[in-house]
Parts: C-alpha cells; sequence; structure tokens
C-alpha cells in the first residue's frame, strides 16, 4: 500500500500550492473539530473491542 | 450463527460445569454483528455456501477472538478484563479456548477440517507474534505500521480465508480473498487509534502515545501547537481542559485528517482485493466494508469529497 508519512502529510496539509480535492477536504476536517467528535468512531470497538457482550 | 457460536461454548462449559467459560458462552449469544465471526459468514456467502456451512468457522473465530483479548488484557494490565479472574486463571482459560478453536472445526466436512485448523492457528501464532511486537511498543512511525500489520489483521485474512473455504471457494480463491484481511485490519486499527483518542473517555493510548498514530502525528508534524501538545499530554489524565484542548490539536494539527486519510486508503485496497478474487458473489463482504468505512465516506461527503473523486485518488 502507497503510504505517506507524518510529514510528508503535513507538509501537504500546510503547503501553499493550490491543493487538489481531497487535500481541500483534509485541510476542512482540520478545520472543524465538531465533525470529528460527531464521526461516530465509538462504533469501533465492535471490531476492535472485547467480542462478547456486556464486556467492558 | 451467534446462537450455533454461543452453543458450541456452552457444550463445553456444561461438560465440565466450567462457570468463566460458561460465562463468555452466555455473552457469544450478543455476538456483535460485525468482527470476525459475521466477517467468515460473509466471506461464506460470497463464495457460494449456505450460512450453516459457516458455522463452525466462526465458532473458531470467536473462541479465538476471545482468547486474543484475554491475552491482551493481561498484556495491557487492563482495569476491566473480558472476564473477572485471576491473571493466571486468564491465561488458562485463553489456552483452553485456542483449543476449543481448533476442536470446534470438527464439525466441518471431513476434507475442510485440516485447512480450517491449519488457518485458525495459523491466525492464533501470527496475532501473537504481533502482540509481542506491540508490548515493545514502537521506536518510529516505520515500526508503528509494522505493528499494525503484525498484530490486527492475521484473524480477519484468517476469518476470509476460513468463510470462503466454507463455502465452497478453491484455495486459491479463498487466499485471494484473504489479501483483503490486511487492509481490513489496518483500517480497524487505524478506527480503534481514533476511537481511543476522539472520545470523552481516557484510555490508556495516552499512556504511550507513540503507538497511536493520531497521536505520534500530533507529537512529530511540524505544526504550531506541537509544542503546547507535548505539554499537554502528560496531564490529560488530571485535568478534563487539558484532555478537550488536546483532541482539539489533534484535529487541528492534521492528524484526525491523517488518519482518516490512510482509513480510506486501506478501504479501497480491500475492495479492490475484494473484487480481484474470483467468488460467486462479492456483496456479501463488501456490504460489510462498506459499513465499516461508512464514517470515513460519511466525513469526506460531508467536506465535499464525491464518491468518484475518493476513487481517483486511491
Amino acid at each position: 500500500m502507497r503510504r505517506e508519512t507524518i510529514h510528508q502529510f503535513r507538509a501537504a496539509l500546510a503547503g501553499r500550492t493550490e491543493p487538489g480535492p481531497l487535500v481541500r477536504a483534509y485541510r476542512e476536517l482540520a478545520r472543524r473539530p465538531g465533525l470529528a467528535a460527531g464521526a461516530g468512531f465509538a462504533a469501533w470497538g465492535d471490531w476492535a473491542g472485547p467480542p462478547v457482550a456486556g464486556a467492558k | 450463527m451467534r446462537w450455533y457460536v454461543g452453543d458450541a461454548l456452552h457444550a463445553r462449559a456444561d461438560e465440565y460445569e466450567w462457570d468463566a467459560l460458561r460465562v463468555l458462552a452466555a455473552g457469544a449469544g450478543g455476538i456483535s454483528p460485525v468482527g470476525p465471526s459475521e466477517l467468515a459468514l460473509r466471506a461464506c456467502r460470497a463464495a457460494g455456501g449456505a450460512d450453516e456451512a459457516a458455522y463452525p468457522a466462526a465458532a473458531s473465530l470467536h473462541a479465538l477472538h476471545v482468547a486474543i483479548h484475554l491475552v491482551d488484557d493481561l498484556i495491557d494490565d487492563e482495569e476491566r478484563p473480558v472476564v473477572e479472574l485471576p491473571p493466571g486463571l486468564r491465561a488458562n482459560l485463553a489456552l483452553a479456548l485456542q483449543c476449543i478453536a481448533v476442536e470446534v472445526l470438527g464439525a466441518a466436512p471431513p476434507e475442510l477440517r485440516a485447512p480450517l485448523m491449519l488457518a485458525a492457528a495459523a491466525s492464533g501464532r501470527e496475532t501473537s507474534r504481533g502482540q509481542e511486537l506491540d508490548a515493545a511498543g514502537a521506536a518510529d512511525e516505520d515500526g508503528y505500521w509494522r505493528i499494525v500489520e503484525a498484530k490486527t489483521p492475521p484473524l480477519f485474512t484468517a476469518a476470509l480465508r476460513m468463510g470462503a473455504l466454507s463455502g465452497g471457494a478453491t484455495p486459491a480463491a479463498a487466499e485471494a480473498l484473504a489479501a483483503a484481511g490486511i487492509p481490513l485490519g489496518v483500517l480497524v486499527q487505524l478506527g480503534d487509534d481514533l476511537g481511543d483518542v476522539m472520545g470523552d473517555e481516557l484510555r490508556p493510548d495516552w499512556q504511550r502515545p507513540g503507538d497511536n498514530v493520531a497521536l505520534r502525528f500530533a507529537l512529530e508534524a511540524d505544526h504550531p501547537a506541537r509544542d503546547r501538545f507535548h505539554a499537554l499530554v502528560p496531564l490529560v489524565y488530571a485535568d478534563p481542559a487539558a484532555h478537550a484542548e488536546a483532541r482539539e490539536i489533534l484535529v487541528r494539527s492534521g492528524a484526525f485528517s491523517f488518519c482518516v486519510h490512510h482509513m480510506r486508503i486501506a478501504a479501497g485496497a480491500a475492495r479492490r482485493a475484494v473484487l480481484a478474487a474470483p467468488l460467486a458473489d462479492h456483496a456479501p463482504v463488501l456490504e460489510l466494508l462498506d459499513q465499516l468505512a461508512a464514517p470515513v465516506t460519511d466525513l469526506l461527503a460531508e467536506v465535499g469529497v464525491e464518491e468518484h473523486e475518493m476513487e481517483l485518488a486511491a
């Protein structure tokens, strides 16, 4: 899998060149903490968390 | 499927009046609709098999999944383990579950027993190696990705392989589908990392920030609040305001976006791997994948990225 590093990604995010649609979207995500808070990642515990009901 | 899995454990718990195993068996009735057992069921359907054909594999994967969590709790010194037992007895229960994970495959058709048992055993072995790497911690960013790929994907590749074989797929087709388990495991681990730091509950990740990619990003990337973030991390347990501020920096620094970016890439790679597998119907697995990737897809749609743009950039 192609994988940008932390430094490459941050440089693209903070760069001054005209961004493509995805970098524009990532910049917009970084400007809106409310979106991140409501993104529903708590549901990921169903995959990565304990597989039995009532645990934790 | 859920009741079959529960019964498979119950039968063994009842044989010895084994209360701790009975607790886990009772919980199996409430297995989450997502997870390795469900993934195996979907892979079986994709291969053209009836749901019942996947049940032994689903029971095996459930037992293995619980065993992994029992051990994970021990390694992490988890305050609220899956079962309330002294550590040595939890390790003992994990051993029983690993054996049960193989034993329940005796209910599979004779020609499938050996390949299914080998797949389950390999998954447990590979996960154990990943757990050991994880316990040692990531020295750098490359180390983080090595741990992620070693720890989480083996159970998912096993679920896809075992489900497909149970449904009648050829070994080659099952292998092709199993390849989707690697990006799928990465996707799940990244989502877990985000869930652990973006929620209100303080998870242990804040004490080992190098092992969570969002926290690592905010500590390492060149952004205006990096020094402030370094100062906040040790304070989050004692000070809710520090926790809230640190979480906001995670978003504003781009750490959250970084995770979303890599989740999108992983979801795309998993989708392509599923579609490349020569199976009767890809839809059952793709539906589950879409469900898993929905938070990412929805977020990107919210900030104006259309679905075709996500595909082009994948």
